[in-house]
Parts: structure tokens; C-alpha cells; sequence
């Protein structure tokens, strides 16, 4: 209990709660900014955090990656360019809320949940972060194997009607992710012998073309029209009522234990956590085929399994040493600036300074909440800007985040390239999002597979007797049956109306 | 429309064929256990789901125009919406074609001039003041702020760009 107390002297001392403030305020811009991220903005405060107390500078750097994480969904919602990586399944309901001209509902949606779902996983991190940790690590293949499936099965629910089109963009998707070196033999797939095409389709382009690109190809070819009445609306940031807010509370509870038990498993992250979250509030939907035209449920599943996956990175980090996410891999740096090492070791030595990092962590997951409102507030001012003067602002940006990710002229290509068939996909009524899902989750998907395969002998059924991934994939295959089986049903009552 | 949409099933059906013609070369490349499991097993199993698929979007589409007979528009027409198109697609190649050369601070407002001109818009004061203040503050906020590098291009524009970043 004394330990506790004077954690909360030290966090709540105002320079620490400067610090925590400046970090969200700092990661949420960079979060909002294509091309930015946190982790950028963790790896250049290290340095600055040399001089600073451990407690206020690990603080700042926690702050910095709970902004970031958010971030990313404001320039989702608002331009359908998503900041960060994570906010990519939050743009699916999100943009199109903001086309609807409920741009200000979306964004208070995304902060709401965003705070809900990191201060759960922080008391999450409080509470059982060892016994957690040691869980996620036994995590093997085939669970990893059955978390993938169950998000791909989440295709089948967002087709609707044609539901063939939707797999056949999920499995182009699959296709995109496998091309590069393979992983398991570093044989290259689809280079056609150039170098370009060695370190794979980096997932980022292709979304930030599909969604962003494709969208101005199509507004271009429009002509008309390019200042709409919603974009000239005034957009303010309004947050959800309790009564809505309760009536999403098993949306963003379900995302939000998804969220940090993901943010717990060793190099799956945030963006897996958001887009399992987006897959199961579809699953447990009552109108999953509501889903992509801009519906609450939509944002908040995967904002909240995103900043909860913050809070889940952090347990393996503090309890073992072993970094959830690029991110925190990134803090390990911040630790050992101060002579630190974090893993069980830390809790004993530093229990003062554990604290006050999970102390730390509720404020900037509330400060969160006022750094959101004022960020997302300029931000929506953009919107406001006719088309033609926006579009080409959102393809420099666009351009730009997908240049800085390895500084490489080949994610500008394929960018360019994922917009021309974001483009078509629209023209031909293909969802987009399928696609997207199957270029994240294909790597994990089909390295889980290949590994587990091997690791049992070739055989698939012990991928069904373990109980976890048992569970899982029983869960995932039985809610295709159940998707397959409502269109069926479906299809039949609109052919007897019709003989009618 | 249909027509649009049944030519790009085929060209997914076909260009599906064309790269699972492709896994050969790298299905011999490495075998593990007994073959298992390869390079070539899950793009195989990805392409041959994709063919089956798109053969039956392709068929569903054919019968739909079969009894419907409308075949929709030409693909050949070319409107002013087509025009803008072609245009804007032809303008993000230059520039992206041109952004290891020239560097980004020299095409960057060239291209945002091009492209609002093209998006219709017409006041010359936001056309210009946009174009170079946005390539100014990403050049301050990337290069300067966040130390994340930006194309100098090559020959005089290097020169040009390393007078910025």
C-alpha cells in the first residue's frame, strides 16, 4: 500500500503530468499524421528521457504510445487515410460515418473507446500481468493458426449478397501477402526476379492506396460535385451518450479483452488485436451486413481492441522483458538509458517505479480523452477544405506515409498500384476491407499453418484437440456455416416473394 | 457496367491462371518433408480457390446478361469523367516517376498545381499558396522535426534539395 501511495505522488507531481500530457499530446499528433508513428516518436524522446527522473520518462514514453495508437484513427475517419496501422479496420465504418456527415459522432466514438479500451487493459496489466504473461506464452502455432482463421472468417460477414466477391478479395489479399522471400525456406514467391519485390507488400501502401488513392481516382473521374454538402459542414467532435455507450458495452468489453490478451502475444500487435476486434463485433452483430456503411460498432470494436492492445504489450514487457509490439520493443531502449532492465526482476528492485507506470498509464489513457477532442478538432477543420484543393494534399500524404516506411520508391508503387485496384474494386461492387484483412493476416496465417503442420507432424487434428485453438476454429467454422446458412435463407424467402 | 464487371472476373480468372502457372518455378526450388508444405502450397491453394471463385462470378455474370440482354455501355467511350481519369492516373505516374529524379521539394508543388488545375479548381491564390506550403511544412515537419528522409532526386535537384534537408 505505501508502495502505491507514493507511485501516486510521484504521477501526480505536475512535472510527471506535464510529461504524460505532452507524451499523448505528441503520440496522438504523430499517430494522426500519415508516415508518422509512435514508435518514431518513442525511439526520438528516448535520448531526452536521459536527462529526465526514470518515472517521468518512461512515463512520457508510455504516454506517447497510448496517443499514438489512438491517433492513426482520426486521419481514418476524417480522410480514410489511416494514420497508423491499427486505425486501418477503424476507417471501415468510420470513413463511411464521416461520408454520411457524421464525422464528429465517429471521432467521439474512436475516443471513447480508445480510453475504455486502455484503461481496461491497464487494470488488466494491474491486476494479473504475470499469471497473463505466462499464459501468452504458451500460446504455440495452432492457437496462432485459429486466432487468424477466426479473423478471416469475418470475409464471409462482410459480403453480404455476394459473398464471392468478398473471398475472391480476401484471397487476393492472402495472394498479396505472399509476395517476398518465404519466411520458412527464403524462396522467393512473385518477385519475377526484382529486387523490389524481395521484402514483400508491406501492408501499409496497400491500405493507404486501396482506401486513400482509389477514393481520389474516383473523385477525380466524378469531376462534379467535388465540394459536397457534407464536407462543408462544420465538424465537431462529439462524444457518445452513456445511454449509447451502454448499448455498445459488449461491442467494446469483447474488444477490449481481445485487444490486451492479443497485446500480450509476442509479435501479433495492435493491428491483429484491431482487426479481430472489427471480426467479432461483426460476428456477434445482429446486423453484421450493416457493417462498412458507417455503424458505431464498427469504430468501436477495433479502436478498443487497439488501445487495449497498448496496456497487453506492456505485460510481457514489464513482467519478462519481452516486448508485445514494435513499440514497446522500441521502450526497452528507454529502460536501459536509466540502467534498468525491465523483466520479474524490475518489480522486485524498482516496485516504485512499476507502479507509477501503471499509474501512468490510467492518466494518459484520461488525458487521452482531452488531447483527442483538441486533435481531432483541428484536424476536422481540413474537412472543410474543397476536394480539390484536399485531394492532392491526401495524396502527397498519402505518398509520403507510405514513402517513410522504409524509404523505399517501391511502397509508392504499390500504393499507387493497390489504388488503381481499390478504384476498380469499387467500380465493381468487390469490398475493399476483405482484401485488406487477408494482406495482414496473411503472413500470420499461413506461417502458423506451415509451422503448426510441422510441428505436428502433418497431421490437422491436433489443431482441433488442443483446447484453445479447438475452441477457436470450431467458433470460426461454425459462424461461416451460420453466414452461409442466413444468405441461403435469405435468398430463398426474396425467390418465393417474388413468385408471389 | 456488366460488361465492365464481367471483364475484370475474367481478368482476375485468367491472371489467377497465369501466376499458379508461375508457383512451379519456385514449388521446386525447396521441398520440406516429403514435399509438404513447400513454398508453392499456400499461393497454390490461394490461386485455386481464387480460379474456382471468379469461374463462378464469370458464369453467374454471363447468365445475368444472357437474360437480361443488356450488355451497358461501350467500354470504349471515352467522357470527360473517363478523361479526368486517364489524366489523374497519368499525373501520379509522372510524379511518382519523377520524385527519385527531381526530388520531392522540386515536383511536390508542380504536381499539387497539376492535379487541383485538373480536380477543376480555379482560384489561383489557394492553387499556388497550397502547393508550396504544404511542401513546406512536410519538408520542416519530416526532414527537420521527425529526421525522416525525403527523395533529394539527383544531379543539380540533389544540389537544390540539400539546400533545404
Amino acid at each position: 500500500m505505501d508502495i502505491w501511495l507514493s507511485a501516486l505522488q510521484t504521477v501526480f507531481s505536475p512535472t510527471t503530468l506535464f510529461f504524460i500530457a505532452f507524451g499523448v499530446l505528441l503520440g496522438t499528433i504523430l499517430g494522426a499524421i500519415p508516415g508518422l508513428n509512435s514508435t518514431m516518436g518513442t525511439a526520438l524522446l528516448i535520448p531526452f528521457t536521459f536527462a529526465m527522473e526514470p518515472a517521468n520518462g518512461l512515463a512520457m514514453l508510455a504516454a506517447v504510445y497510448c496517443g499514438g495508437t489512438f491517433g492513426g484513427s482520426i486521419s481514418a475517419i476524417l480522410f480514410n487515410v489511416p494514420g497508423a496501422p491499427e486505425a486501418a479496420a477503424t476507417g471501415f465504418d468510420g470513413y463511411p460515418m464521416a461520408q454520411k456527415g457524421q464525422a464528429g459522432e465517429a471521432l467521439g466514438y474512436a475516443i471513447m473507446s480508445s480510453v475504455l479500451g486502455g484503461l481496461f487493459s491497464v487494470l488488466v496489466l494491474n491486476l494479473v500481468a504475470p499469471q497473463l504473461a505466462e499464459v501468452g506464452l504458451t500460446f504455440s502455432q495452432p492457437e496462432y493458426f485459429a486466432l487468424a482463421v477466426a479473423a478471416l472468417t469475418l470475409i464471409a460477414s462482410l459480403g453480404g449478397a455476394g459473398m464471392a466477391k468478398a473471398f475472391i478479395a480476401g484471397l487476393i489479399g492472402l495472394l498479396l501477402a505472399t509476395v517476398g522471400i518465404d519466411e520458412l525456406t527464403a524462396d522467393p514467391r512473385f518477385t519475377f526476379g526484382t529486387k523490389a519485390l524481395m521484402g514483400g507488400i508491406n501492408f501499409i501502401p496497400a491500405i493507404i492506396g486501396a482506401f486513400a488513392v482509389g477514393e481520389i481516382l474516383a473523385k477525380a473521374e466524378e469531376g462534379s460535385g467535388l465540394s459536397g454538402e457534407h464536407l462543408t459542414m462544420k465538424v465537431s467532435t462529439k462524444l457518445p451518450r452513456l445511454k449509447e455507450l451502454l448499448r455498445l458495452k459488449w461491442t467494446m468489453l469483447r474488444s477490449a479483452v481481445i485487444g490486451t490478451a492479443i497485446g500480450i502475444l509476442p509479435g501479433v500487435g495492435a493491428t491483429t488485436a484491431a482487426f479481430i476486434g472489427y471480426s467479432e463485433a461483426v460476428r456477434w452483430s445482429k446486423h453484421p451486413e450493416k457493417f462498412g456503411t458507417g455503424v458505431p460498432e464498427g469504430i468501436c470494436g477495433p479502436e478498443t481492441a487497439n488501445n487495449a492492445a497498448t496496456g497487453g504489450a506492456m505485460v510481457p514487457l514489464l513482467t519478462l522483458g519481452i516486448p508485445g509490439s514494435a513499440t514497446t520493443a522500441v521502450m526497452i531502449g528507454g529502460f536501459l538509458v536509466h540502467g534498468l532492465q525491465p523483466g520479474p526482476m524490475l518489480f522486485m528492485n524498482q516496485p516504485k517505479l512499476m507502479y507509477s507506470i501503471f499509474i501512468a498509464m490510467y492518466v494518459a489513457n484520461i488525458f487521452m480523452l482531452f488531447a483527442g477532442l483538441g486533435v481531432a478538432k483541428v484536424f476536422a477543420n481540413f474537412r472543410k477544405v474543397r476536394y480539390s484543393i484536399l485531394g492532392p494534399v491526401i495524396f502527397i500524404f498519402a505518398a509520403i506515409g507510405s514513402f517513410g516506411i522504409r524509404n523505399d520508391m517501391t511502397d509508392l508503387w504499390i500504393m499507387f498500384v493497390c489504388g488503381i485496384v481499390g478504384y476498380f474494386f469499387k467500380k465493381f461492387k468487390y469490398p475493399i476491407a476483405p482484401m485488406i484483412i487477408g494482406l495482414v493476416l496473411g503472413p500470420l496465417t499461413e506461417v502458423s499453418l506451415r509451422k503448426g503442420m510441422f510441428m505436428t507432424d502433418y497431421e490437422l487434428y491436433p489443431f482441433l484437440m488442443r483446447p484453445i485453438s479447438g475452441t477457436i476454429l470450431v467458433i470460426a467454422v461454425g459462424s461461416v456455416l451460420w453466414n452461409l446458412y442466413t444468405v441461403f435463407i435469405k435468398k430463398k424467402k426474396a425467390s418465393l416473394e417474388e413468385i408471389e | 457496367m456488366l460488361k465492365g464487371e464481367l471483364i475484370f472476373s475474367l481478368l482476375i480468372f485468367v491472371g489467377s491462371l497465369l501466376l499458379y502457372w508461375v508457383t512451379g518455378s519456385f514449388a521446386t526450388a525447396s521441398v520440406l518433408q516429403g514435399g509438404q508444405m513447400g513454398p508453392a502450397f499456400w499461393p497454390r491453394f490461394i490461386l485455386g480457390s481464387i480460379i474456382l471463385l471468379s469461374g463462378i462470378v464469370s458464369v453467374g455474370m454471363i447468365h445475368k446478361i444472357v437474360k437480361e440482354k443488356a450488355w451497358g455501355e461501350s467500354l470504349l467511350t471515352m467522357d470527360r469523367g473517363k478523361v479526368r481519369f486517364f489524366a489523374a492516373i497519368g499525373l501520379c505516374v509522372a510524379y511518382l516517376a519523377l520524385l527519385p529524379v527531381l526530388g520531392f521539394i522540386a515536383v511536390t508543388p508542380l504536381f499539387m498545381i497539376a492535379f487541383m488545375l485538373l480536380l477543376g479548381e480555379k482560384s489561383k491564390g489557394w492553387i499556388i499558396g497550397v502547393s508550396i506550403a504544404m511542401t513546406g511544412i512536410i519538408v520542416v515537419l519530416f526532414t527537420k522535426a521527425m529526421y525522416v528522409p525525403l527523395p533529394r532526386g539527383v544531379w543539380l535537384f540533389r544540389e537544390f534539395s540539400l539546400l533545404f534537408y
